[in-house]
């Protein structure tokens, strides 16, 4: 499968004035040393908690926010280059979609505005834009009838279908899903999902869908990679790592998600203790090591690197292979 | 329908809010009962109820709202026929209540450790026994360092020791009955398994019931006992976790059942429900989901639907599902 983003050697470092005179800076690390390609057609999920960076890679990819140092590549041409008119023809290739639809709609401006804009500014001509949104709005499934409405007037099913539309209508090839359905209702976020399976389906997206929640990365993705204080830790396809997963933070995450059956709730969990830290100050060696049950002397000083132990599945954890109670715990392929 | 073993049941309640648009049937006519050491559910989607009939129950309905029928037995009494003082006895003492937000729900400006005090003094025990007790509260919800954690202020902790904060505060006079409104949405994966840990601790060591209001199947699905699904006001299905999971019987429960992402896309498709849920001011005549049931019949426009029993223990209001 062709790569349509590589990313190599990625750190983004927000610094923070402190202290009386704002004198004393401090390091967020919120994404520390990042390596991941995306292929074209494939849905990569990105999981992790709050404040691992999952949101912050999905921005740099997008150049919403300049990487500290390190190169994304996407469909072959280096993105830190891009300006002016290079960066405005590579942001109609990507784009956005936000968790809450509400706020990423202009509340003052129709349906109709909201979607013409991206056409307007990329010089679609005039005669065209009418068709182009009419087309767009089928496409997600939404009457024509809204086009003249405005936001606070839909539903948020709707307004998150009309984001999906401004987010598709330049036919991008690739579409970073930020927390699509987390502020919906259980049954619109069905009609969500499915929705953009046929989007993918139709125009053959690329998607970085990045989630809290397990049950929905696991429906949607191919591959998933799991972050942690801003590194990321563990990458393989989704039923590799559901059934074989080989950093303890992972297994960990996956099995404390609830499963959505009563029938598996007396299953083995692994109950992480602790909380994750933060990305100013973060633990030295291995991130996760306070935390986990597994820890040994090298975990607090080396930093453990993101390594192959197996085709397409990379783990970043000095104890991967000596890891051996995986097997109590319940894999996703056994819940249904 | 009260049985021995109750300790709270609602009969018949309704709730409504009069505003400008008209009257908003937030609750009507619904009935459950919960057991002592039980974990009941009360799941549905934005809007249905369920955190209406939450504040009914500890008579926090405030204007526009008010309760317009119904009763609510709690240990023999009726809740909706107490004067303020009585509820007073009644609210943090016998049942308690955390909501979504801890953050919220702590006053910014005091230690951690005099806002747990504060409900502790209410049950005439000195300040400082008080202090200590806090303390110990702090620790009995596992936050590591309570020393000194007891001395920290809101904006100090992160959000899952906030919760076990507002947890401990709620419990520190063994209430028996704890209603917990969505009480891990705003906490990560792993933070919330510990959270439903406590709370599952809470039923088996101190024996409160826990009325759990949830969107969140998962949660459900890990640690309720009981069920009852909202949809527009109304409860259209109530029954043991276990049954309503395997064989759900309102068409409304069975599709969010299939709605709910467990595999992979390979899988197929989920399930979907045609249409938005209707407005409460101005709602369908008869069953409420009939517009958009795909089982829909045209009796369904015209009764109104009772619940009724359709194995022991698991009711559902359906008048095609029945026997």
């Amino acid at each position: 499968m062709e790569k349509i983003i590589e990313i190599s050697g990625l750190k983004k470092y927000f610094s923070l004035k402190k202290g009386l005179l704002k004198k004393r800076i401090i390091l967020i690390k919120a994404l520390d040393d990042i390596g991941l390609d995306i292929h074209e057609g494939e849905t990569m999920g990105l999981v992790g908690e709050s404040g691992c960076g999952k949101t912050t890679l999905g921005r740099t990819i997008l150049k919403l926010i300049e990487p500290t140092s390190g190169s994304i590549f996407f469909d072959g041409s280096d993105t830190s280059k891009a300006s002016g008119k290079s960066l405005k023809e590579l942001r109609k290739k990507m784009s956005i979609v936000f968790q809450d639809p509400f706020s990423s709609l202009n509340p003052r401006s129709t349906i109709r505005t909201a979607l013409a804009r991206p056409l307007i500014i990329n010089g679609v001509k005039k005669e065209m834009i009418d068709s182009m949104i009419k087309e767009v709005i089928h496409k997600v499934n939404l009457g024509e009838e809204l086009l003249f409405r405005y936001p606070h007037q839909l539903s948020g099913g709707q307004q998150q279908r009309v984001s999906i539309a401004r987010a598709i209508i330049l036919k991008p090839k690739l579409l970073i899903l930020d927390e699509p359905t987390s502020s919906l209702d259980i049954s619109v976020q069905a009609q969500i999902l499915n929705l953009l399976l046929d989007l993918q389906e139709e125009y053959r997206l690329t998607y970085l869908f990045i989630s809290h929640d397990l049950n929905v990365v696991n429906y949607i993705s191919d591959r998933i990679g799991v972050m942690y204080l801003g590194k990321l830790i563990e990458l393989a396809p989704v039923d590799e790592i559901n059934t074989n997963p080989r950093h303890p933070y992972t297994l960990g995450l996956f099995s404390s998600s609830p499963i959505l059956s009563p029938k598996y709730r007396k299953r083995k969990k692994l109950i992480l203790a602790g909380e994750p830290g933060s990305t100013i100050n973060p633990p030295t060696g291995c991130r996760f090591h306070p935390r986990c049950p597994h820890a040994e002397d090298i975990c607090k000083t080396e930093l453990p690197e993101l390594r192959k132990i197996k085709e397409h599945h990379w783990v970043a954890c000095h104890r991967a292979e000596k890891i051996n109670d995986v097997k109590e715990y319940l894999p996703l392929n056994l819940r249904n | 329908m009260t049985t021995e073993k109750d300790l709270l049941s609602i009969n018949n309640l309704s709730v409504s809010y009069n505003t400008s648009a008209g009257i908003v049937s937030a609750v009507e006519g619904i009935s459950f009962s919960i057991e002592e050491k039980e974990i009941f559910a009360l799941v549905g989607e934005s809007g249905c109820g369920k955190s209406t009939t939450a504040y009914a129950l500890m008579r926090l309905i405030s204007e526009p709202g008010e309760i317009t029928g119904g009763n609510i037995i709690f240990q023999d009494q009726d809740l909706l026929s107490l004067n303020h003082k009585e509820m007073f006895n009644i609210r943090g003492k016998k049942i308690s209540m955390i909501f979504q937000n801890p953050l919220d729900s702590l006053n910014p400006v005091l230690r951690i450790r005099s806002q747990v005090s504060e409900a502790i003094v209410l049950d005439k025990i000195s300040k400082k026994a008080a202090w200590k007790k806090a303390v110990e509260i702090i620790k009995e919800v596992k936050i590591p360092d309570a020393d000194e954690r007891a001395n920290s202020y809101p904006f100090e902790l992160s959000g899952g020791m906030r919760q076990r904060v507002m947890i401990g505060m709620m419990i520190s006079r063994k209430p028996k009955l704890l209603i917990a409104d969505e009480p891990t949405t705003a906490l990560d994966v792993t933070i919330q398994a510990q959270i439903l840990e406590i709370i599952k601790d809470l039923k088996e060591e101190i024996g409160t019931s826990i009325l759990l209001i949830t969107h969140d199947f998962g949660i459900v699905a890990e640690i309720a006992d009981r069920i009852a699904v909202m949809y527009a006001g109304k409860i259209v299905e109530i029954g043991d976790v276990f049954q309503i999971f395997e064989k759900p019987c309102h068409p409304y429960t069975q599709l969010l059942m299939g709605s709910l992402p467990r595999a992979n896309k390979k899988e197929g498709r989920l399930k979907t429900i045609f249409g938005s849920v209707p407005n409460l001011i101005n709602l369908p005549k008869g069953c409420r989901f009939n517009e958009r049931c795909p089982y829909s019949k045209k009796k369904c426009q015209e009764i109104e639907p009772k619940m009724e029993e359709v194995k022991k223990g698991h009711l559902c209001a359906c008048i095609l599902m029945r026997k």
